[in-house]
């Protein structure tokens, strides 16, 4: 199986949820191939999951103030804040056959495959089910699976650098969420490579590819001219709506 | 119309929320949230619609049963929360 690399690159919240979902459509078709893409966020976003209430997650209103995008996944998983210039976003997306039918396995498989870039950046990192990875018992990427009409989905975030005071000025991180994790701080629960690791985000860019791409044919190309024009419907049906967005 | 709602990190698993409407004895709306998994993900759709009609004294061991019973009937992968888990949620909610 050939996969394609899609070019880094930043996009609105709204467009970068779209595109995922237009290239699992192509792939579902049999229009593209098996497609890998790292992205950013631009402005920087919130995204949050599709059973999650928004204004139990999120400060709206704060999000506003300071420009940041907010965007429903079709995902579960929690919110996220995705800093513009701190983080970088992964998507997998592929016949679902080719990562076999265990969901909680497959997870496990991806997440793999970032451990082995931070392995050689130098970063020693865990697997945490369902969906994170930490280093030293802190969370450094976390990640969403879907799978439609036969289509897997796997994208997720690896932290560069932290910008704190915004992440919890727009995020309404509840006690709830850490009480079984035995921490107090909610923001002694995250880090980032840049205060772990000298490596620039372009080195953590290249490593990522590498350890995604590794044993892998595939070949770089940029998002077709009918996935664009997908992408930019399901932002305005869908990803863009504020009724999806106030859904729940 | 009564309106209960429960929400609460799930050990070992994900944060959920339930929220219930009662009319009289029974469970008229089930809203779930939170940030668990669900493939399909329109599973919870008819999680929520398979829980409506609950009479509201009904135990946990049978709001499990139900639970398990649409999780199985419509082929559902939950991640996050076991049918006890939701069970004690809804139990909580209504007492």
């Amino acid at each position: 199986m050939k996969w394609r690399l899609l070019p880094f690159a930043k996009h609105p919240a709204a467009l970068n949820m779209a595109i995922d979902e237009a290239v699992a459509e192509a792939v579902k078709g049999s229009r593209s191939p098996a497609t890998i893409r790292f992205y950013g966020w631009e402005p920087s976003a919130v995204s949050i999951g599709c059973f999650q209430a928004l204004e139990d997650e999120v400060d709206v209103e704060e999000c506003a103030r300071r420009g940041v995008d907010v965007v429903r996944r079709r995902t579960g998983g929690g919110a996220v804040y995705h800093d513009g210039k701190g983080e970088i976003t992964y998507s997998v997306i592929v016949p679902e056959e080719a990562m076999g039918g265990d969901i909680t396995s497959s997870y496990k498989q991806v997440c793999g495959w970032v451990i082995e870039a931070l392995t050689a950046i130098g970063l020693t990192s865990s697997y945490v089910p369902i969906n994170d990875i930490t280093v030293g018992g802190r969370k450094i990427s976390g990640c969403a699976q879907t799978r439609r009409e036969g289509v897997f989905l796997q994208h997720g975030t690896v932290l560069y650098s932290l910008d704190l005071s915004t992440m919890f000025s727009v995020l309404r991180v509840g006690k709830e969420k850490v009480a079984d994790k035995g921490i107090a701080s909610v923001q002694e629960r995250v880090t980032a490579v840049s205060e772990l690791s000298g490596v620039t985000m372009a080195e953590l860019l290249r490593e990522l590819q590498c350890s995604f791409l590794r044993w892998k044919e595939w070949y770089e190309t940029p998002l077709s001219g009918d996935e664009m024009v997908r992408a930019r419907e399901l932002v305005v049906t869908r990803y863009g709506d504020p009724g999806w967005t106030r859904s729940r | 119309m009564v309106v209960h709602t429960v929400r609460r990190k799930v050990k070992g698993g994900k944060l959920l929320q339930v929220q219930l409407e009662q009319d009289g004895s029974f469970v008229t709306l089930v809203t779930i949230t939170g940030d668990f998994f669900i493939h399909p993900e329109e599973g919870l759709n008819l999680l929520e619609k398979g829980l409506v009609g609950v009479p509201v004294q009904e135990d946990v061991v049978r709001l499990s049963k139900r639970v398990e019973v649409i999780i199985k009937e419509n082929g559902l992968t939950v991640l996050g929360f076991s049918p006890p888990d939701l069970a004690a949620s809804i139990r909580e909610a209504l007492s």
